[in-house]
């Protein structure tokens, strides 16, 4: 019960304090009383008597406040008094507390929001069982690319793994897929993991609802028709149906019975996907309307996921996964067995990647990892300035309290006790801050994910901040409010006595405020040049009023004839939409970021094997005039090519043309996809050059320039879900619903999605370099114009400090327009000096984010220059109105203060 | 505590238990009975003697209750808890221990 007993003290000590205090009071009096009695009765004048008991006892206060500091909780209760004292403060100065609070919490909402991000991102591991067990398999062969590694295995491959590993206590399995669901008479694609059965139980993760897949599940290749729902799915669709078990689903005409849904914790084991469902992967064949994949060692699709037995070296998961591999993939080959193919299997090296932060760290880390490195870098200079600023702010003020700081002093007030007042006045601000920051971080880290990593990333955002965000923002509160506090608290300890005269630490935290808002400054010059510089590349097609979107109707159920019906009517009906002014489809999407590869054969050209292949796309007739490409030899596709039974013809792109052809004219050559797809079947180069196409940045709008050649699309055989582009004569926005109706008419059940302009998809594929641009640019502002009123702030002050010398120098006959440059000049002073400092920071700056920037020289003088321009405009902007207080000073009245 | 003043500080927390020991006094009286049992030798600072008092409160070795003085006027009085005579025995003894040893060191010359 001690513990009961101390509650009750500190409760006591707290609501109690006025009584205690009383009683302390009158036990000294009663002491002074006697004091004074025995002295009189010693035969002491009255006068004496009662000076000497006083001078006996000492100072009362002093005594009362030693006498406190022996109660239990002294240091609390003196809290309590300090922070309802803070608070009258803040009360009183208003204006100062809400600029203090609000310049605080953007620095601390912000730092908590990026930095909760990227840890969000880059840092947290899995929310499963033991993470730090987990490795991702991947393998590297001697064809691989430097820094790459290709991380999809066959299903049969994972099955011996899970059978004859040692090393391991589990493997699993996910692949991702997009099947058509249908909700009532509509269609959409939704995203969905096709995983291995035993996945759940590998994570070591409990159902929120029903039963979650087992290895039971996921036996018989179509056997399963089972799937367990995503948590936000079952909100967002089912609302939440306790009832949902049993309910079917129809995905790619094909049912699927709900058994379970998914805890809230788990999205996927590839950071940032958030499917909606989970199905077995032995159903891969039913949901595609096929057979299964998961029965051909030549199908290398599924990524695989590793649980290690305790204590087992990565070194020995590499060489039994080497060993397995090599065995599985000779055995399998696809190609005759010829010397290259040997050593190329031979010098493949399993590399397990620890996963416990998920699928893809290493690919993660290299694309974001740069750029949340620097914003956390940014934000952490504001809230230095933020800081900086109100340090300033409050040792003005401290000077301003020297008559109160010394009254308490002479009353006994210890200096600990001083430094503790200050120290919760700067830590009530901070808090406060931190409060606002807080509510700020919440909604900027739902705007930052959303930025970064788009719409559907948003479902993995809790709703609520967590207990680590929580801690974050009262760590970053506490050591501000330290930060800005501590010097000005221990300055006024010493000024309480004898009042310092010299603020040169104040003027030099100035001229560093400016360096660090140059530093911003030229950093966000250097970021929007770089998203201006992507917006503007030249992507070899006019990327004004196009569009595109996809259409996937499902293979099963439809045959061949039956698709490229489909795909002439959809044509068809667009071009005769009013405001479309060409039509033409392509089985990789403009801009869609995806690629398709599949070897090369030329005739009369030798092609050594492990060279890089050409890429390939399969578009409509009158493609390359739809979009604006231009031709710099032959013709485009027409109606008359892209028939099945057509003579077959292909169009490659200048680069292809340049490395096979060289200066000979690529027209007529004959060429063909290479020999490696199909094991058994020989393709013969049989397409024949029509045309030449200027190079296309069709992919990505920041990527390498890559070799392509082309077919017609009803000359080959894949051709389950293809893209729409179209080009209007009008603002091709406003045009996407009406166009979108249009299809959706042609076939009600086809799924369309990805529906956008080149513009959006520009936008889409430079996020994160838009984020950094925004942001940055967003807080050198803040930055600005926080060092402009530090620098008004410190110049308001030195002009009034020195308004008596002022006033003197006029009355000795200085005039007002000196009077006036003085200030400036001073003003000029600190900017030169900071702007001086700023430069080599802002350099520095350039070289470390080299890898953000594009078409932009890390060395940006231009950048630079602006960024001191306007530090230094605004600046004297704020020096000039300080200046023209100074000269508008009367000699007269300022002589005679004091 | 462990500061520099510990050994005078110590002694007069020894004094007051010592002077509780007695009888039930107000912080007055407990100033004044040492000054005259030590025949003026030893003079209580009064700033520190209620910082004293109020620590050995907390302590639970001393309690206090409000009455009534000789002169009739209401005054705070301490007596010794059963914990605080404890204590009074612990510092006595630890106290001759001292003293001893000062007084062997001081006989050494």
């Amino acid at each position: 019960m001690r513990l009961w007993k101390r509650v009750r003290m500190a409760w006591y000590s707290l609501t109690g304090r006025e009584n205690r205090d009383q009683e302390l009071s009158e036990e000294l009096s009663a002491h002074l009383e006697m004091e004074f009695e025995a002295r009189m009765a010693k035969g002491e004048s009255m006068d004496s008597a009662r000076r000497n008991a006083r001078l006996a006892l000492g100072n009362m206060t002093g005594v009362a406040e030693a006498t406190r500091g022996n109660w239990s909780f002294s240091l609390l209760t003196d809290l309590g008094q300090d922070m309802s004292f803070a608070y009258r403060l803040m009360r009183k100065s208003p204006v100062f507390t809400l600029a203090a609070v609000a310049s605080l919490a953007l620095g601390i909402g912000a730092n908590t929001a990026i930095f909760s991000v990227f840890r969000m991102t880059l840092l947290d591991p899995l929310a499963v069982h033991a993470p730090e067990d987990l490795y991702q398999l991947a393998f590297r062969t001697m064809e691989s690319r430097p820094d790459s590694y290709t991380a999809s295995f066959s299903y049969p491959l994972i099955q011996v793994i899970a059978k004859e590993a040692t090393t391991l206590s589990a493997v699993t399995c996910s692949a991702s897929r997009q099947p058509s669901y249908r909700a009532g008479s509509n269609s959409r694609l939704i995203p969905a993991e096709l995983v291995c059965g035993n996945l759940f139980d590998v994570l070591g993760l409990k159902p929120a609802l029903g039963r979650l897949l087992t290895a039971e599940d996921n036996i018989k290749a179509g056997g399963h028709p089972v799937v367990v729902l995503a948590h936000h799915f079952w909100r967002s669709e089912f609302g939440g149906d306790p009832d949902v078990m049993g309910k079917t689903l129809e995905l790619n005409r094909n049912k699927f019975t709900v058994i379970g849904v998914a805890p809230p914790t788990y999205f996927s084991m590839s950071k940032g996907n958030t499917p909606a469902l989970f199905l077995p992967i032995v159903m891969d064949g039913t949901l595609q309307g096929g057979p299964s994949d998961t029965n051909t060692r030549q199908s290398w699709w599924i990524r695989v996921m590793l649980r290690r037995k305790p204590g087992v070296p990565a070194d020995a998961m590499n060489a039994e996964m080497t060993a397995l591999l090599q065995r599985d993939w000779e055995f399998s080959d696809r190609e005759e067995l010829n010397d290259y193919r040997k050593k190329l299997i031979s010098s493949t090296a399993a590399s397990v990647m620890s996963a416990e932060r998920g699928f893809d760290t290493v690919r993660r880390e290299r694309l974001y990892g740069k750029a949340f490195q620097l914003l956390i870098g940014v934000v952490a200079v504001v809230l230095l300035i933020a800081c900086i600023n109100i340090a300033n702010l409050l040792l003005a003020r401290a000077t301003a309290r020297q008559r109160e700081i010394s009254t308490r002093l002479a009353i006994g007030a210890s200096r600990w006790r001083l430094v503790r007042q200050l120290l919760t006045e700067s830590m009530a601000l901070a808090l406060l801050g931190g409060a606002a920051g807080l509510l700020l971080a919440i909604g900027l880290e739902r705007v930052l994910v959303f930025e970064a990593f788009g719409r559907s990333a948003l479902l993995s955002v809790p709703e609520v901040p967590t207990p680590r965000v929580l801690l974050t923002t009262l760590g970053l509160s506490i050591v501000a409010g330290l930060g800005f506090g501590l010097a000005p608290a221990l300055t006024a300890d010493r000024q309480g006595i004898r009042a310092s005269h010299r603020i040169t630490g104040r003027k030099l935290m100035v001229s560093f405020q400016v360096a660090l808002s140059v530093l911003l400054l030229s950093g966000a010059g250097l970021f929007l040049q770089t998203l201006e510089n992507l917006r503007r590349i030249d992507s070899g097609f006019r990327r004004e009023n196009l569009l595109t979107m996809s259409i996937a109707p499902e293979a099963g159920g439809r045959s061949r004839e039956a698709l490229l019906g489909y795909y002439r009517n959809v044509t068809e009906a667009l071009r005769e939409t009013p405001g479309v002014s060409g039509v033409s489809l392509s089985s990789i999407g403009m801009l869609a970021g995806s690629q398709w590869g599949s070897g090369i054969q030329v005739a009369g050209v030798v092609i050594p094997p492990g060279e890089p292949t050409p890429l390939r796309n399969a578009v409509g007739s009158g493609f390359f005039t739809v979009i604006g490409a231009k031709l710099l030899e032959g013709r485009d596709f027409g109606e008359v090519d892209n028939r099945p039974d057509a003579a077959k013809v292909a169009i490659v792109n200048e680069s292809f043309a340049r490395k096979y052809f060289g200066k000979e004219s690529a027209l007529g050559r004959k060429i063909g996809r290479g020999a490696q797809l199909r094991p058994g079947l020989k393709d013969e180069p049989i397409h024949s050059i029509i045309g030449v196409v200027k190079d296309l940045k069709d992919s990505r709008i920041n990527e390498a320039v890559e070799m392509y050649w082309y077919v017609p699309y009803e000359q080959q055989e894949r051709i389950e879900g293809m893209n729409v582009n179209v080009r209007t004569s009008g603002d091709a926005t406003q045009m996407m619903a009406l166009l979108r109706a249009r299809v959706a008419q042609v076939d009600p059940y086809v799924p369309i999605s990805r529906e956008s302009t080149m513009a959006m998809a520009v936008e889409d594929q430079i996020r994160q370099e838009r984020l950094v641009a925004r942001l940055s640019a967003f807080f050198a502002g803040v930055a600005l114009l926080l060092a402009v009123v530090g620098l008004y702030g410190v110049m308001a002050y030195t002009v009034e400090r020195r308004s008596k010398e002022i006033g003197i120098r006029m009355a000795l006959g200085e005039t007002r327009g000196s009077i006036l440059w003085r200030v400036l000049r001073e003003t000029l002073i600190y900017i030169c000096i900071g702007a001086i400092a700023g430069v080599p920071m802002a350099l520095g700056l350039g070289f470390a984010a080299e890898k953000l920037l594009y078409g932009v020289k890390p060395a940006d003088w231009v950048s630079i220059g602006i960024a001191v321009m306007m530090i230094s405009t605004f600046g004297l902007m704020a020096g000039l109105v300080s200046a023209r207080r100074a000269a508008s000073i009367e000699p007269m009245s300022a002589l005679r203060i004091e | 505590m462990g500061k520099p003043s510990d050994l005078v500080q110590g002694t007069l927390d020894l004094l007051i238990l010592r002077t509780l020991a007695w009888e039930p006094m107000h912080g007055w009286g407990i100033a004044n009975r040492i000054e005259q049992v030590s025949g003026n030798v030893l003079l209580v600072q009064q700033g520190s003697l209620y910082p004293a008092l109020h620590r050995l409160e907390e302590q639970g070795w001393i309690a206090s209750s409000w009455g009534e003085s000789e002169n009739k006027r209401k005054a705070k009085f301490y007596c010794l808890t059963p914990d605080g005579k404890a204590r009074l025995e612990t510092e006595r003894w630890q106290w001759e221990r001292l003293s001893g040893a000062i007084h062997l060191v001081m006989e050494q010359s």
